[in-house]
């Protein structure tokens, strides 16, 4: 097990999530979406690598789901997952459908991620983002669970998301992250692929500083 | 903001080490050597408390012997003279043992929240052993030799913000003493300062007992901490735009209050001739291999000479004499001289500009959400107004998009690689603002102004950092750095010398167009002198 800082945390699933094929701009999200789900004490590891492996396999709302969702009109459900990542942010940058909760999405990915973009964006006056199997409270502070013992990795799962109110009194959001080593390896895999392998013309420029004492 | 302007930038009473030295003299940090395991030939450990206020601080050093041929300011550097930690609190035994166990290691080490900066920094051997030499001899080092080299160890790198596990700078960022940019970083260099000093006059004490001399008040004074700096630090700028308009709309903002002062009272030409005469100084003894550079500091000694002849005249006809002497150094100085210039005439000012020094952080959160109900057609709007600057760049021209950003796979690293022979540029990192904010205006121009932010990102993810930059920037107007940092000419030191200059460094020493050596407190009090500083009532 290594304990991570928060920026370690925040750094590693920005490059994890670049690795797996989000934009830039996504993976800044998932940096601070990850940073959030370690605070509230969420399996942020584990869910960060479940998207990494996922990632490619899920699907982004589309233009008439949006539709959908600003009208609160219920949605037809899809053979494919939505992208927790990608039905977030739209939440996040399109106020008018978050006005509209309750708002019901039918197989989203790895809700998990739900509730970290939306802690992440600093938006969610409170809410509650909650599942069949678990649930969680979002708002200006942060994310926590709204009950011990969720099912937290559920892979895919009919999302709702209502007012919700946190307490006020509330453990002090986590200041360090555990990390299983082998997740860690795992993760390390998938931003790996955002660094550039040595070659002989960079080893020799290198990043600058002199190769010897000469004062 | 072009890159050629920050490449000259000179440090001011705002940057972040004059911060730290007027907070410890106003507060009377107390900062004793509170352990001092060291053998006779200058390895062991040492460690140094901080006692502040509210709460103590521990500097732990750790000097190990190098062999020569491993000692290199490079970052693939493995192993170094000196190493540090700055601990939260006093470090007891198994403490020390556990950062005995790491600390050497640098990077490869681990730390934990009680672990607030790592640091290491290697002799400047020639120095090192003369000053161990002349002072084991009971005479002083030669002063010139002294001055030219100026430090006795060089930091090659300072590591905060939660770097291999020490502490988030959200653990130290609602403490006042540690709560402005970079206070853990330049705190801890401060001490390092004290430690190189100890551990020089130790050794020289241990060769010759009884007959040793230490250096002299004077000489003591001129060291400072010598660094080297390389591309790592170069990217810092551009990822973190609210806090770079932070510091730059600091300074501008001191800049304009003391431009628009009607008067120079006689005490306020007073500091500024000293400050001259202590800048025409350091000028004499700085030293740099780099044609570029050393061409750079004759034009400032000749800008310096020149105010020093006209300065009083100024003073004494001008309606606003401050603004007279910024203005006549804008229509006749380089741009070194400019910004020495800038540096002289805050000096004088504390009382109306050290406050600005509290608003240099940055919440960086709070500028982090899209604004997805902007329309395109605002967006677009934004963009000419607070990007006309990119449209200099032609980057269908190879020299405009000659370079690319990375980071290593061998040492997790900023480097800079060149796109049309070196391989990698599809993992290019997103630091090329200008060429992206060019190609975004492109992608909008087809997009109908009604629609919204949010859509079009729904549609193209791929712009969704661009466009957070520019929100970003449209509320921060110091953000960007207004050149092309891809273009096959830019100079990376420049980034680095500005930073710097926020930090508090001299003596700007180019090695080349990615790395710099610099010098850090050099000049400033010692902790010990803070205490003699505030019971005289010199605070500044």
């Amino acid at each position: 097990m290594t304990e991570l800082s928060l920026n370690e945390v925040e750094s590693l699933a920005a490059k994890v999530g670049r690795g797996s094929g989000f934009s830039w701009g996504l993976a800044e999200e998932i940096g601070r979406s990850a940073r959030q789900l370690a605070q509230g004490g969420f399996p942020w590891a584990d869910a960060l690598l479940a998207l990494a492996e996922k990632a490619g396999a899920m699907q982004t709302p589309s233009p008439a789901q949006t539709k959908q969702w600003r009208a609160r009109q219920s949605e037809m459900g899809s053979t494919a997952s939505l992208c927790p990542i990608r039905t977030a942010v739209l939440l996040i940058d399109d106020p008018a459908i978050l006005r509209a909760a309750p708002l019901h999405l039918s197989n989203v990915g790895l809700p998990i991620w739900i509730a970290g973009v939306l802690a992440a964006s600093n938006a969610a006056g409170g809410l509650e983002v909650a599942w069949s199997t678990a649930s969680a409270l979002v708002d200006r502070q942060g994310v926590i669970p709204k009950a011990p013992g969720g099912a937290w990795l559920t892979p895919a799962a009919d999302v709702k998301i209502s007012p919700g109110t946190a307490p006020q009194r509330r453990l002090r959001p986590l200041l360090r992250a555990p990390v299983a080593d082998v997740v860690l390896t795992a993760l390390a895999s998938h931003a790996a692929r955002v660094y550039v392998p040595a070659s002989e013309s960079s080893r020799a420029k290198g990043a600058g500083g002199g190769s010897v004492d000469e004062e | 903001m072009r890159l050629d302007r920050l490449g000259a930038s000179h440090p001011t009473r705002l940057s972040f080490l004059r911060t730290l030295i007027r907070r410890a003299t106003r507060e009377g940090w107390r900062v004793r050597r509170a352990e001092w395991a060291v053998c006779d030939a200058g390895y062991g450990h040492a460690v140094y408390s901080v006692e502040t206020p509210r709460r103590t601080y521990g500097l732990v050093a750790f000097s190990t012997p190098l062999e020569d041929s491993r000692r290199t300011d490079r970052v693939i550097a493995e192993a170094w003279d000196t190493s540090y930690v700055l601990y939260d609190g006093v470090p007891d035994a198994d403490e020390i043992a556990r950062l005995r166990q790491n600390a050497p290691l640098q990077e490869a080490g681990r730390y934990c929240a009680r672990d607030l900066v790592l640091a290491r920094a290697n002799k400047s051997v020639r120095l090192f052993d003369a000053v161990v030499d002349a002072l084991a001899k009971g005479e002083q080092p030669d002063a010139a030799f002294l001055a030219s080299v100026g430090y006795l160890m060089r930091t090659t790198a300072v590591y905060g913000n939660g770097k291999f596990g020490i502490a988030d700078r959200d653990a130290i960022a609602e403490r006042p003493e540690l709560s402005g940019p970079f206070q853990a970083e330049m705190l801890t260099v401060w001490l390092i300062r004290s430690f190189t000093i100890d551990l020089v006059e130790h050794v020289a004490a241990r060769r010759a007992p009884g007959r040793a001399a230490r250096l002299s008040p004077t000489g003591r004074r001129g060291l400072g901490v010598g660094n080297a700096t390389g591309l790592g630090m170069a990217p810092f700028l551009v990822r973190h735009p609210v806090l770079m308009h932070n510091w730059f709309h600091a300074r501008e903002a001191a800049l304009a209050r003391v431009r628009s002062q009607p008067t120079a009272s006689g005490g306020a030409q007073a500091v500024f001739m000293a400050g001259l005469a202590a800048m025409r100084d350091k000028v004499r003894i700085w030293r740099t291999a780099d044609i570029r550079q050393a061409e750079a500091i004759a034009a400032l000694d000749a800008d310096l000479a020149m105010i020093e002849r006209i300065a009083v005249g100024l003073f004494r006809r001008a309606a606003l004499p401050w603004d007279a002497l910024y203005r006549f150094a804008e229509a006749n100085f380089s741009l070194e001289g400019q910004e020495a210039t800038v540096a002289l005439i805050l000096e004088p000012h504390g009382d109306l500009i050290d406050d600005l020094a509290e608003t240099m952080a940055a919440d960086e959160n709070a500028s982090f959400r899209i604004d997805g109900a902007m329309s395109c057609g605002a967006l677009k709007a934004l963009i000419a107004r607070d990007y006309a600057w990119t449209r200099r760049y032609d980057f269908s021209q190879e020299q405009a998009n000659a370079r690319f950003w990375y980071v290593s796979a061998e040492k997790l690293e900023p480097r800079l690689g060149e796109r049309l022979s070196e391989p990698g540029a599809e993992r290019e990192q997103p630091l090329a603002i200008a060429r992206d904010i060019a190609a975004l205006s492109r992608a909008l121009e087809t997009e109908p102004a009604p629609i919204a932010v949010a859509n079009f990102l729904l549609r193209h993810p791929e712009w969704r950092h661009v466009i957070r930059r520019a929100q970003i920037t449209a509320r921060h107007p110091y953000a960007e750095i207004r050149d092309n940092l891809t273009d096959a000419g830019m100079r990376p030191i420049d980034l680095l010398r500005s930073k710097l200059a926020f930090f508090g460094a001299n003596r700007f020493d180019p090695r080349s167009d990615r790395w710099l050596r610099i010098s850090l407190f050099a000049s400033e009090p010692f902790p010990e002198d803070i205490v003699a500083a505030r019971e005289s009532g010199a605070v500044s």
